[in-house]
């Protein structure tokens, strides 16, 4: 089973609280968020299993506060789990890939 | 036994991120063990329906060992504001394991060790336990340092 999804958009609200914690006078979204927004944006599609593992994720620019994310992704059957490979982007161009794992 | 002032003199990470509570073994330039309380009144449970999956969510319990990761990193230089200094930015992470749930009332222990650093790059790799049970392993953690007026999301756009 192969199958690609379109486009989850996410709003980084400059209001989440995160921001004053990361970091004072310089708001960034920290990267591993983005792992969790992918985790968030493909969870309920995969009932019964967890999320084993983060296989690979290459952060290629920073997120900032008011910025909008589109999360592409791609499942594929392997046998006894799912592979989830994710490209997150904005508006001009990728930001982050994923790949995380999940099992029964 | 390091708490969470000492931390905040050598990272620049917060309240409501800042993720590590306690330092206990340090060996700088090579490995740290810190902890970190999961706690059912961390903003994550702020309304999350009762009937709710609790488990820590990834984001946050890859976030601490992280922070744990950039301590380490910073035990002798440390860098507790990011505008007078510059910033640890992950570049990547593989062969991360996520071997059991964790949830509040668990204490995460957790385990960095710093395998390379180059000038404004560092890769880590490490493992984190509850009560003894290896919850997470980190295979390859690369992040590099970067100044903050070179990030800036302004830079270029405002005249």
């Amino acid at each position: 089973m192969t199958a690609v999804e379109e486009g989850t958009r996410i709003f980084v609200d400059p209001d989440d609280p995160v921001f004053a914690g990361h970091y004072p006078g310089f708001p960034i979204l920290p990267g591993l968020f983005v792992v969790e927004h992918v985790h968030a944006a493909v969870r309920d599609r995969l009932p019964g299993k967890r999320v084993s593992a983060v296989q690979r994720a290459k952060f290629l620019r920073p997120v900032f506060p008011g910025d909008t994310l589109t999360i592409t992704t791609e499942f594929t059957d392997d046998g006894d789990g799912v592979r989830v490979s994710a490209v997150v982007s904005k508006d001009d161009g990728p930001v982050a890939e994923i790949k995380l794992r999940y099992s029964a | 036994m390091t708490g969470v002032a000492e931390i905040k003199r050598i990272i620049p990470h917060r309240f409501p991120v800042l993720l590590v509570d306690r330092v206990s073994e340090v060996d700088p330039g090579r490995t740290l063990v810190a902890h970190k309380a999961v706690s059912g009144r961390e903003p994550c449970y702020d309304g999350l329906a009762d009937d709710a999956d609790h488990a820590y969510p990834i984001g946050l319990l890859l976030e601490s060992w992280a922070q744990c990761a950039v301590l380490l990193t910073r035990w002798e230089s440390p860098n507790p504001d990011v505008l007078a200094d510059k910033v640890e930015l992950i570049t990547g992470i593989r062969g991360v394991s996520l071997l059991a749930p964790v949830y509040p009332g668990d204490v995460l222990t957790h385990h960095v060790r710093l395998v390379r650093e180059v000038d404004d790059a560092a890769i880590l790799a490490g493992h984190s336990t509850v009560g003894g049970r290896t919850v997470l392993e980190i295979g390859t953690f690369t992040m590099a340092r970067r100044g903050v007026e070179v990030l800036r999301p302004e830079r270029g756009v405002v005249a």
